[in-house]
């Protein structure tokens, strides 16, 4: 111990020879800062599954080859979901209509109407149209549609206000923690395993 | 009180004590030192490219395989690990049993210490199938659920225990290079030295508010990783102790892991002080031959311990009348791998006992030499206990042996390349003794120590 | 039906790249950052890409359709999906995908639902009812057909495999020519035209001089064609298998009068004694069999006894009570003994006064002496058969029993069924099998003709003579004299090379046809699939040429397709035998619908046996090594070698797996200096080969014993030279191949050689690993050869409310075939890592069949457990997971969740069992197209890096609890059913809900013989094994294992 403070002592002396100047080290502080806020930075922007909400692509609502409106159809027209998405209870995808289902209706409604001749063009020409997708799983997540009707749950539920949608959009951000809150919640009794969505 | 060896030859002058530490970082570098680096970087880059290739095609480039889901890696990463041990062993412990003669070598062993875990660090983050996700072995708020790592298992106390390791002895390390850079900033000639060992000495001025400071945070640093010493091997071990094979499920693992990374830990700095004083002659009167005694008795103590543990694994395996735990040791010591068996316990358990006589003990090349098969040896040991367990365990249709390939022996090599690169630029930039503890030292055994 | 463009739409996102790569060319408004947006085009216009977009096809196989722009379903891109999941591991935005419905919604069609559409399966030997299971409009899955009476619901390990056949990518695409020189050897392959290919065979049939060669066919209706063409051109029809039961047909001429192939009772018979013939494996019918024989062991007190003399190790050896291994020179003599101790020593049978009887008996009255056996046994075995008559069963055939005398032994087996009464009990001849009438007697015949130069068109269908017929008869230089020769073969392989067209048939599951299995069992075969390729059915070939050159009766001119022949040959020939009483449609429908009609011919009486048959019985002198030539249960006759999964697939009994080899015994190996591996260099009929070598316990020592199928050298990517061709070994004997009792040379080469061998190690050191028990045993104490621990825990473990999944292995009916390796393979798309991985200890099974010897060494017995993950209560994988990506479920499950999984791999190393494997490359990626169309979208496919193992299937356990909660009931025990389970032939894996009393599963769990494996060290699997009874009469096991270990 008196060893240590010895030593501790005469390096003092020493060192009172020579004033450390410490510009440098001011100057070396700040880039350091800099450095690291910049390297903070980098790491938060380059992945934003860092940043909550950011990546789920929640209210992503891509124009369509067809302006479909889901609001004329279901709230006004009075149109059930299960008419044109006919396989949710069966399947565990959901479907969009095919072609022949559109022309149930629009070979006599609204037959003058540009969109709908486009439709007319592509049933007749045996075609499809493309629709760009909105909902998105990764493909190691399974989810299943029938299952969840089966429960009873409201398509709204996830999907949002369907029915006032002009241009349909993403409603949750299908996170899987939005996933598992909701199975998480006693009243619905869902399975909590993982297998339950991956396997 | 008795009389001792000066810890210091040679009635240094503080001043000649400065000018001979600092001169390796104020001279230009010899041929020497250029030709080792230059080899030892080929090597690190060399290792990169390996590295690179395993991660980019799949752990199936390595031997490891259906039985034997560890291998090289893992065995790499716990041999270095347990070298890190003897720096913080002997800056922080030893600095607490005022140990004077620790001063000459602790900075070294430090040094030694942070680059043996930074190499060892990286094994088990390259070694999993998919490194590129490893930040999930972090707990970290997430957007699944929040979905955490599972805390019991021993992979994650490991990552906890390493990582604690790592900074610590870093900070340590750094702390108690401070007053040191602020000299060589002093001394420095040009702006560029000057400003570059000005930001490392955090402005320190050697006021006595700088000191006072500066000997408590000290004292701190070394109480607080004192008990890591012994945490981070025992955490280690629980990695193959917590598991339920045989030859791995055994409660004598953390001991006999901790005392091996000490055996191991001297082993590795007696190799290295063997290089710095013939890369620096001026060295040989800081670390002195009584040095290196003293160190080579730690070994030949640890190097019982371990064979201790050796024995009672057999007696245990033996005594459980568990036929498992049987089949592998019998297995162990004369099965397919009985080799590696044998390699490590001469190397570890007979060969350190010629340090029984003062002369080997005191001779450079001898020492030398073992303190090489201490490295083989324990490297060994690492292997035999992983290997071995996993090729033969419960049902004969899984046993297997291990597919080494030239990748294995590449990470291994390589592994050295960096640790290497690493320490030879150390010599080169950091003071490898400390100035500011060396000093009140030196009349240590000649008389005139202020006791 | 209606006929539209087969527009896929889902909502997974591999799918959805495949519609955005079709229409890449329009980039659809996006929120998202651009950058992204160029990099997916650049993806999506990936050539390879665009193809397989194009090739799609109908979600109907029953619709044709002009086929242009398909989009590629989600299937198509399983693999782009594994590599997404990777790549969406890091970060990156969401990409813009396509989703693009039906124009129609085909009714049939639910999307992620299956359809089943049944079927048949016919390898040449085995006819087996199929379920197809398709999703959207692609066949994903083999299942047997349960309502099918001979398999019902089994299949087979080929019949597994031989869906990846449909997507070997190196089936051609339609019809090709091969333009040979005068020497018949240019092998410049031009594409054709059918309407070239059909002009110039028209021109050629019309000269005359036509034989048809095919493959054996059970088809009623294509056997029609094949009439109806023959009687068109005056063509003749010859049919030759490499494994024909030629042996049998003159046996049973020349003991009965009448060539015939009957069908066999084992479920019937109380004592079986084989010679040679591996009815469990290889031989006729084995799953057919295997059912039967398993069914004949349920009950363990009545259970019934396997005799096997055993030329090499077969399958049905190593599942024998009591196995004596022979020589093939021996096979006579143990017939011949055993009746000269039944008639003459015990006096027993109608013809045990028969003076030529006795004299023809006389000369084997000392044979005991030669085998490697007590005389006791003998004698035992004689007395057991007596005392069984009519219950017993003695066969033989294949080929180990095809030596130059296999019809002397097919005599004298036929003699001994006869005394021993069972013939028209065991032995049902009113009910023989129609379909095996391959001949080589036959395809010598033609050989001659085509050498003659009588016969100038060859058209070759189903059979592949130019590798698996004997180099010996000559057949190549024969097939050159002819001046034309089609093949219908869907590669240019071995005899491909030598004709003049390939005109591609389609394949079995594009293709609609009939069986006939048993007589008077009628089965469809259903389409599963629009073809994929330019091909055209062989039947449908036949009628165009009839067509276009005006000849042959009408129905073979007036069909445009083969579904119009086949309909219309039902009305006429099957309803008046299958269907009286119902109109042709319900007919019909039924028919489709269980895909079985009819049932078998009954009334089978005894037969007079022909006693001066027997004078040609003679003793068989043997000297030296005798080659044996055996099929192998993956490879058959080669036919599939292709089929990856085939190669990997681990041998039943010797776990090899990617090579031929030859066993020899262990005496010689150590009289060869040989060790495991080393090159050993046969020479028999003046052929000289080199073999690996493989040390065989309880082998004879005598014996040199190799597996044909292998050494295929125009079979593919795959198949080319894996193994040696060892049908070149082969010798002729009057029209007969020989390929059993040669004389061999041997020489050591002494150079090294591995073969890959994923089981470690063959003996269970004394662990309590598969439990054993001899019947005496077992009726005293029915635990026996169990050592019961003492478990205690400090834990009180998870509480399962609802279901708890679990499984038993009821060892004593396993046999150990591997067909729940296929079906796991196939169910759970593991991939297939290659012999070099192998060696490398990297395969990939999820199921694997340990086999352990026991006992004597040098006359190993063998024991089979079929292990999978336990999904233990007490799991030790689960607690080292740092990433928590292997956890228990509340229904007992060890779910593992590979998008979670960073593969640290303690798991792996924490499972006593050893049952997960690790994806060491990403050997998904290799998978190449079109064969990923056959991975199961249900199951994830694994990247680099991930753990995997056995999940109980868990896909269908929630399809399941899905179906029944869509239809608001409970689940039922028994609906749902893994694929292990579901194949098995024996019902040797039972799997269920154990939390319910009445479960089958919960039933098996309270059986005396259950242990869980590793008891003591209570991981508390939920894979429950009971043990083996072994009936030898024996009062203990060959292997004491009991209480040796703590």
């Amino acid at each position: 111990m008196v060893s240590l403070r010895a030593s501790f002592a005469i390096v003092r002396n020493m060192s009172k020879i020579r004033i450390g100047n410490n510009t440098s080290f001011r100057l070396g502080f700040r880039v350091m800062l800099v450095m690291f806020a910049a390297l903070t930075t980098l790491t938060l922007s380059s992945c934003d599954k860092f940043q909550p909400g950011i990546g789920y692509n929640r209210g992503y609502a891509p124009e369509q080859p067809i302006p479909f409106d889901h609001s004329l159809h279901v709230s006004q027209n009075k149109i059930q979901c299960q008419y044109c998405h006919n396989q949710v209870e069966r399947s565990r995808d959901s479907n969009i209509p095919a072609l022949s289902t559109c022309m149930n209706c629009h070979l006599t409604v609204k037959t003058d109407s540009p969109w709908i001749q486009k439709v007319r063009d592509a049933y007749d020409k045996k075609k499809s149209i493309e629709w760009v997708k909105v909902h998105m799983l990764p493909d190691h997540v399974q989810f299943n549609h029938s299952a969840h009707i089966a429960r009873g749950v409201n398509c709204q539920t996830c999907h949002g206000p369907v029915e006032t949608m002009q241009r349909i959009f993403q409603f949750s951000d299908l996170s899987m923690g939005w996933c598992v809150n909701c199975h998480r919640q006693p009243e619905n009794k869902a399975p909590l395993n993982c297998s339950t969505c991956h396997n | 009180m008795m009389k001792r060896n000066p810890l210091v030859l040679g009635h240094k002058t503080l001043k000649q004590i400065t000018e001979d530490i600092v001169a390796p970082v104020e001279t230009m570098p010899s041929k020497g030192w250029l030709g080792l680096f230059l080899s030892a970087k080929m090597l690190f880059i060399f290792y990169i490219i390996t590295l690179a290739l395993v991660v980019s095609t799949g752990m199936g480039l390595l031997g490891v395989n259906h039985p034997n889901g560890w291998g090289t890696m893992i065995i790499t990463f716990v041999f270095w690990i347990g070298i890190g041990h003897a720096g913080t062993l002997i800056s922080a412990i030893l600095f607490l049993f005022r140990q004077k003669w620790r001063t000459s070598v602790a900075r070294t062993a430090e040094a030694m210490t942070v680059f043996a875990v930074m190499t060892a660090g990286l094994f088990p983050l390259l070694h999993t199938g998919r490194p590129w996700l490893d930040f999930w072995l972090f707990p970290y708020p997430n957007q699944r659920g929040p979905l955490w790592v599972n805390f019991r298992s021993p992979l994650l106390w490991d990552v906890f225990a390493v990582s604690t390791y790592a900074t610590v002895s870093m900070v340590f390390w750094y702390i108690g290079m401070v007053p040191d850079f602020a000299t060589i900033r002093d001394r420095a000639k040009n702006k560029i030295r000057h400003t570059v060992y000005g930001i490392l000495s955090l402005g320190w001025r050697g006021t006595a508010k700088n000191w006072s400071h500066y000997e408590m945070l000290y004292l701190l640093l070394a109480g607080l990783s004192a008990p890591l010493v012994l945490s981070v091997h025992t955490i280690v071990s629980f990695d193959f102790a917590v598991s339920n094979l045989p030859g791995w499920h055994t409660t004598i693992f953390p001991p006999y892991f901790v005392a091996g990374a000490i055996f191991s830990g001297f082993g590795m700095v007696v190799t290295l002080m063997t290089f710095v004083r013939i890369g620096f002659p001026e060295f040989k009167n800081y670390i002195t031959l009584d040095h290196m005694e003293v160190m080579n008795k730690i070994i030949m103590t640890t190097g019982l311990m371990v064979g201790y543990a050796y024995a009672s694994e057999f007696f245990v395996a033996w005594y459980s009348g568990n036929i498992y735990e049987r089949a592998v040791f019998i297995n162990r010591a004369l099965g397919a791998y009985g080799w590696s068996y044998w390699v490590m316990v001469s190397c570890n358990v007979l060969i350190p006992q010629l340090f029984w006589f003062k002369k080997i003990r005191r001779s450079i090349p001898i020492m030398f030499v073992i303190s090489i098969f201490v490295n083989i040896g324990m490297w060994f040991e690492r292997f035999v206990i992983t290997v071995t367990s996993l090729h033969h365990d419960f049902l004969p249709s899984n046993w297997g042996n291990y597919a080494w390939t030239m990748y294995d022996t590449a990470i291994l090599v390589g592994s050295f390349g960096m640790f290497l690169t690493l320490f030879l630029l150390y010599l080169r930039v950091f003071p490898a003794i400390s100035i500011a503890e060396i000093k009140p030292v030196k009349d240590v055994g000649y008389g005139g120590g202020q006791h | 039906m209606s006929d539209t463009h087969q527009h896929d739409h889902d909502h997974d996102h591999e799918h959805d790249h495949s519609a955005d790569a079709s229409s890449a060319s329009v980039p659809a408004p996006t929120l998202r950052d651009p950058r992204y947006w160029l990099s997916l085009e650049d993806w999506a216009k990936d050539p390879e890409f665009q193809k397989m977009a194009e090739k799609e096809f109908m979600s109907s196989p029953l619709q044709e359709s002009d086929g242009e722009d398909g989009w590629a379903r989600r299937e198509f891109l399983k693999l782009m999906g594994a590599s997404l999941a990777m790549a969406s591991a890091g970060c990156i935005r969401r990409p813009v995908q396509k989703i693009v419905p039906y124009n129609k919604q085909p009714e049939e069609v639910t999307f992620t639902v299956p359809n089943l559409y049944t079927s048949t399966y016919f390898d040449g030997s085995e006819a087996l009812g199929l379920l197809v299971s398709t999703r959207e409009g692609r066949p994903l899955k083999i299942e047997g057909n349960p309502k099918h009476p001979l398999n019902k619901g089994a299949t087979s390990v080929r019949a597994q495999a031989h869906i990846l056949s449909l997507y070997d990518p190196e089936r051609i695409k339609g019809p090709q020519r091969n333009l040979l020189n005068k020497a018949k050897t240019n092998r410049d392959t031009i594409s054709a035209k059918w309407d070239d290919v059909d002009d110039a065979t028209v021109k050629q049939l019309n000269k005359g001089g036509v034989v048809v060669l095919s493959g054996a066919i059970n088809s009623p209706a294509t056997r029609a064609v094949i009439g109806d063409f023959c009687q068109a051109f005056g063509a003749k029809h010859v049919t030759w298998e490499p494994l024909a039961h030629e042996e049998i047909r003159h046996g049973q001429k020349a003991s009965y009068g009448e060539a015939l192939v009957p069908f066999y009772r084992f479920d019937k018979a109380k004592v079986i004694v084989s010679i040679g013939a591996d009815f469990l494996g290889t031989w006729m019918m084995p799953t057919t069999y295997t059912r039967q024989f398993s069914a004949g062991r349920k009950d363990i007190e009545k259970m019934n006894k396997l005799v096997v003399f055993d030329p090499h190790y077969s399958l049905t050896g190593a599942n024998a009570d009591v196995r004596i291994r022979i020589k093939p020179s021996q096979q006579i003599s143990v017939v011949m003994g055993l009746a000269h101790e039944i008639v003459v020593k015990k006096g027993f049978g109608r013809f045990a006064g028969n003076a030529s009887v006795k004299a023809a008996l006389e000369p084997f009255a000392g044979v005991v002496s030669q085998l490697k056996m007590e005389p006791a046994l003998f004698v035992k075995l004689a007395e057991d058969l007596i005392a069984n008559k009519g219950k017993s069963l003695v066969v033989a055939g294949g080929l180990p029993t095809l030596t130059a005398q296999a019809q002397e032994l097919q005599i004298a087996v036929n003699f001994l069924n006869s005394v021993l009464e069972n013939d028209g009990e065991t032995i049902e001849s009113k009910n023989s099998l129609p379909g095996l009438t391959a001949s080589y007697s036959e395809m010598a015949d033609l050989i001659d003709s085509l050498n003659k130069g009588t016969v100038k068109t060859v058209i070759i269908h189903r059979t592949n003579p130019l590798y698996s017929l004997p180099p010996s008869f000559g057949f190549k230089d024969a097939l050159k004299k002819a001046d034309l020769v089609l093949y219908t073969g869907d590669r240019n392989d071995e005899t491909g090379l030598q004709s003049d067209y390939l005109i591609p048939d389609h394949h079995p599951l594009e293709n609609w046809g009939d069986a006939e299995i048993g007589r008077g069992l009628f089965s469809i075969h259903q389409p599963t699939i629009r073809p994929m390729y330019d091909t055209r059915s062989f039947e449908l070939s036949l009628m165009t040429w009839g067509y276009l050159a005006k000849k042959g009766p009408k129905r073979l001119q007036e069909f445009e397709t083969f579904y119009d022949y086949l309909r219309q040959f039902w009305k006429t020939d099957i309803q008046p035998k299958a269907g009286k009483g119902k109109s042709f449609d319900d007919f019909w429908d039924e028919a489709l619908q269980d895909g079985v009609v009819g049932t078998q011919a009954s009334g089978s009486s005894s037969r007079t046996f022909k006693t001066e048959a027997l004078s040609s019985v003679k003793p068989v002198q043997s000297q030296g090594f005798e080659l044996v030539l055996h099929p192998t249960v993956a490879m058959g006759d080669g036919s599939l070698a292709n089929v990856a999964w085939l190669h990997e697939l681990p041998d039943p009994v010797t776990k090899i797996c990617w090579d031929n080899y030859v066993s020899v015994s262990i005496a010689t190996a150590e009289a060869l200096k040989l060790k495991e591996g080393m090159l050993l260099e046969l020479t028999v009929n003046g052929v000289t080969k080199e073999l690996p070598t493989h040390i065989q316990p309880g082998l004879h020592d005598d014996v040199l014993a190799v597996a044909v199928g292998y050494g295929r050298t125009q079979a593919g990517k795959v198949a080319n030279g894996v193994g040696v061709n060892s049908y070149e070994m082969v010798g002729v004997k009057k029209g007969q191949a020989i390929y059993a009792g040669a004389f061999v040379e041997v020489k050591n080469t002494h150079k090294k050689y591995l073969l890959a061998n994923p089981q470690g190690h063959h003996t269970m050191e004394g662990r309590q690993i598969v439990v054993e028990a001899t019947l005496k045993e077992y009726l005293k104490n029915p635990s026996a050869g169990q050592h019961k621990h003492h478990i205690f825990s400090i834990w009180s473990g998870h509480a399962y409310n609802g279901h708890k999944w679990a499984m038993s292995v009821d060892l004593n009916s396993c046999t150990g075939c591997n067909a729940c390796v296929v079906a796991c393979q196939s169910e759970n798309n593991i991939p297939v890592v290659g012999k070099k991985y192998v060696i490398q200890g990297r395969e990939m099974y999820w199921i694997r069949v340990d086999r352990y010897y026991v006992g004597d060494p040098a006359n190993a017995q063998a024991v089979f457990q079929p292990l999978m993950c336990q999904h233990c209560d007490n799991a030790p994988c689960e607690s080292v997971c740092p990433v928590a990506a292997t956890v228990h479920s509340d229904e007992g499950l060890n779910d593992m969740i590979y998008n979670r999984c960073v593969g640290t791999r303690y798991c792996a190393n924490n499972c006593p069992y050893k049952v997960r494997r690790f994806n060491w490359f990403n050997f998904a990626k290799l998978i190449e197209k079109p064969m990923h169309l056959a991975l199961n979208p249900d199951v994830t496919v694994r990247v680099r890096g991930v753990m995997e193992k056995c999940s109980f299937c868990v896909h269908r356990i929630k399809a399941g609890k899905t179906k029944a909660n869509l239809e608001k009931r409970e689940l039922v025990d028994g609906e749902i059913k893994t694929a292990c389970q579901q194949v098995c032939p024996t019902d040797a894996i039972v799997f269920g809900d154990v939390n319910n009393p009445k479960s089958q599963v919960a039933q098996m769990f309270k059986d005396k013989r259950g242990y869980a494996l590793l008891e003591e060290f209570h991981a508390a699997p939920n894979v429950r094994y009971q043990a083996k009874i072994r009936n030898n009469d024996q009062e203990g096991t060959a292997h004491d294992n009991k209480g040796s270990h703590s």
